[in-house]
């Protein structure tokens, strides 16, 4: 072939082409290279190639010349040159030496592009591998690659793991179908993502959020997988002491029977935590969350406004408030709670108030019937106390009672001729026999504590003895009392209790009609072969209706302050409880009535 | 014969018409507010029946009682409301007491 068309080849190829002494000095260069270069070839002949060169690339040019110098070929050889426009191109040189000229001769790509890929894939890689938990596998997931991570994580080294399948860090915790699913949407050639728990080779479990692709050849066919790991250990670990310690909370919080709540002052929607459900027995559903105006109807109607006002002076005033109230169920269940609440500010304003709930009736129960015991054992030591000041004062009473019983008989016995002074002294000695049996009732109050003791009372007895005691109560009240009984009805249970209640009923009959115009009680005793029945009827108007359903509670009272306790019904409520009886006021009744009812005593 | 009776009681108006009520002519009472004079006068002459108070100036009547002759009638007097039982006693009589009732049962007695 002529010169001429080997020289056309060479100034026609669109690959760079160009012919440069061993001394590194262009000699001649095609079209193609000067357009890459942006230098006309005129100013490239005769310059040093070193000239042109990024400097980070001198030095293993230079060793690639001397490998070339020595015969040797050189291929795929990648440099950068300095464009007339001051950017670099990557050229990848082929080259070989001229034996008859003894230049060398090269051609070269324009890989500039390519390298600026492979280099961000190079730099991508090495960030996977630095972060990643990487592992490739063949097409029947045999491992045929792992980074450093893989090993560190697994506790396996590089040797242990090619070769094996992902069986070797199975930790047993997934069912099969976990896996079997993941298989199938790999080999659909899909990927698949997902957390696994691995074990590793100390037996310890770790975490690892994965996303498994398929690598697929040229002709779409799978000829491996890629799976990219990140380790989670932390994350789930955190997460499972997490809810460990909100199952703790919530089992204290159940046990202690404490709910939490939180308002949105806004939204004006409530956050509840289970137990707080559970306490306000209100069903709980997926994502339900009860507003304010639910929340405040669960108290019962006299406790709502308080509740009512404690929350708005919350919101409003940042004014925290703890309180006691009855709480009224959607299943119609009444109980203590106690209930705090405090506001929260962002950026200086009430955007939620929150607070705890608290079962606390056991407690008030408990408190209320302590009560009512202490004031029945006060009651019972005051009556106690009467009788040991009656028993030490008796003898001082009923001696110079028997003076003037004693003068009294003797005057009867000398002879009164008048019967006016016979009357007179008739009343003497009646007046000492009123105040011996007097004496002689105040003695039956001193007992020992603790002592109680129950046998057959005549029902009529007691109540005489009980209005003889509140003679003197009825008269300052000019309250008439009537009561005729013939009746020897007999129950069992202690004297002084049963008289007790007798006592407080009539007390409180004085003290319901003193200030009404007409003033009476009358008592009557019914008896039949089952039931003793003792209706207590004052001239009172009855009892409102709303009153009613509190009178027999304990330290409820209608009286002024200063002149009852509140506990006069309930005491008589739980005396009459103790001896198997009961009482219910009449509300049939046109006047204000109580009807007690005993069962008759049959008989030892 | 008539009955011998003695009355101890630190009371003297007590005693007086307890005295006056019940002296008869079948009823002779003697009258002590002083515990040991009747304990005494018991040694001396002994009584048909001898009613003893139980709370005295300086001591109590089941002491006085321990100490006179078992084959003499006692019967408390008292104005205490709780007392233990005395078996030295054969009756106990509260106070106040109807003279009637006492000059009934001596004149039983006396027949």
């Amino acid at each position: 072939m002529p010169y001429s068309s080997y020289k056309r080849f060479f100034d026609q190829s669109r690959d760079l082409l160009c012919i440069v002494s061993l001394d590194g000095y262009f000699i001649d260069v095609n079209e193609a290279l000067t357009r890459v270069l942006g230098h006309p070839k005129s100013a490239l002949i005769g310059k040093s190639i070193r000239d042109l060169i990024a400097s980070q690339d001198i030095e293993k040019t230079l060793q690639e010349f001397k490998r070339v110098k020595k015969g040797e070929s050189s291929t795929h050889f990648e440099n950068r040159f300095n464009t007339s426009n001051g950017e670099y191109v990557t050229l990848s040189w082929s080259t070989s030496t001229d034996p008859e000229s003894g230049h060398i001769i090269a051609s070269a790509r324009d890989v500039t592009e390519q390298s600026s890929q492979a280099r961000k894939i190079q730099q991508i890689e090495a960030a996977l591998n630095k972060t990643f938990i990487l592992a490739e596998t063949d097409a029947k997931g045999v491992i045929t690659r792992v980074n450093q991570n893989f090993c560190d994580i697994s506790g396996y080294n590089r040797e242990e793991l090619i070769g094996q399948t992902h069986r070797l860090i199975n930790s047993g915790i997934h069912p099969k179908t976990f896996f079997s699913e993941m298989w199938r949407t790999i080999s659909q050639k899909k990927i698949w993502a997902g957390d696994i728990t691995n074990r590793n080779k100390n037996g310890e479990l770790y975490y690892v959020k994965t996303t498994v692709a398929p690598v697929l050849n040229y002709e779409g066919e799978i000829q491996g997988f890629m799976a990219i790991r990140q380790d989670i250990s932390d994350q789930i670990r955190h997460k499972i002491t997490l809810a460990k310690t909100l199952d703790i909370l919530n089992e204290t919080s159940s046990s202690a029977k404490i709910g939490g709540w939180e308002l949105d002052v806004k939204t004006q929607v409530l956050t509840w935590t289970d137990e707080t459900f559970r306490i306000l027995e209100v069903e709980k559903h997926d994502g339900y969350h009860p507003m304010l105006d639910e929340g405040l109807s669960l108290f019962t109607p006299e406790h709502t406004p308080i509740i009512e006002t404690a929350v708005k002076r919350c919101i409003e005033q940042g004014e925290p408030y703890a309180l006691e109230l009855m709480a009224q169920t959607p299943k119609g269940n009444q109980f203590w709670v106690y209930t705090n609440g405090k506001a929260n500010y962002v950026d200086g304003e009430i955007k939620t108030i929150s607070g705890t709930i608290q079962d606390i009736n056991d407690r008030k129960v408990a408190e209320k019937k302590f009560n009512l015991e202490k004031q029945k054992s006060i009651q019972s030591s005051k009556l106690a106390s009467l009788g040991e000041l009656a028993a030490s004062m008796a003898h001082e009473i009923n001696n110079p009672l028997g003076i003037i019983s004693g003068y009294s008989e003797l005057l009867l016995h000398n002879g009164l001729e008048s019967p006016e002074s016979r009357s007179k002294v008739d009343v003497i000695l009646k007046s000492c026999k009123r105040i011996s049996h007097i004496v002689n009732n105040l003695k039956r109050f001193s007992r020992e504590e603790g002592e109680r003791k129950q046998g057959p009372i005549v029902l009529s007895h007691v109540i005489n003895e009980a209005i003889m005691l509140t003679q003197p109560k009825l008269k300052r009240c000019m309250v008439q009392l009537t009561f005729q009984s013939e009746s020897n009805a007999t129950i069992l249970g202690n004297n002084i209790e049963i008289e007790q209640v007798f006592l407080n009923l009539i007390n409180n009959a004085a003290d319901a009609v003193k200030d009404l115009p007409v003033r009476w009680v009358n008592i009557e005793l019914n008896e039949s072969p089952t039931q003793v029945e003792v209706r207590i009827t004052d001239s009172g108007n009855g009892i409102a209706k709303d009153v009613v359903k509190n009178i027999f509670s304990p330290f409820y009272t209608t009286k002024k302050v200063g002149e009852g306790t509140g506990l006069g019904l309930s005491v008589v409520v739980d005396m009459l409880k103790d001896h198997d009886a009961a009482i219910e006021y009449d509300a049939q009744c046109a006047n204000t009535s109580f009807v007690l009812r005993f069962k008759p005593y049959q008989g030892a | 014969m008539a009955l011998l009776v003695y009355y101890l009681d630190d009371e003297q108006a007590l005693c007086d018409v307890f005295k006056d009520f019940i002296t008869s002519d079948d009823i002779d009472v003697i009258t002590f507010v002083d515990s040991a004079q009747a304990i005494k006068q018991c040694a001396q002459k002994k009584p048909d029946i001898m009613f003893i108070d139980y709370r005295l100036s300086d001591t109590t009547g089941n002491l006085v009682a321990n100490v006179i002759d078992d084959d003499i009638e006692k019967i408390l007097v008292s104005g205490e409301l709780n007392l233990p039982h005395f078996s030295v006693f054969s009756q106990v009589i509260s106070k106040p007491y109807s003279l009637v009732a006492i000059s009934q049962m001596l004149a039983e007695k006396h027949t």
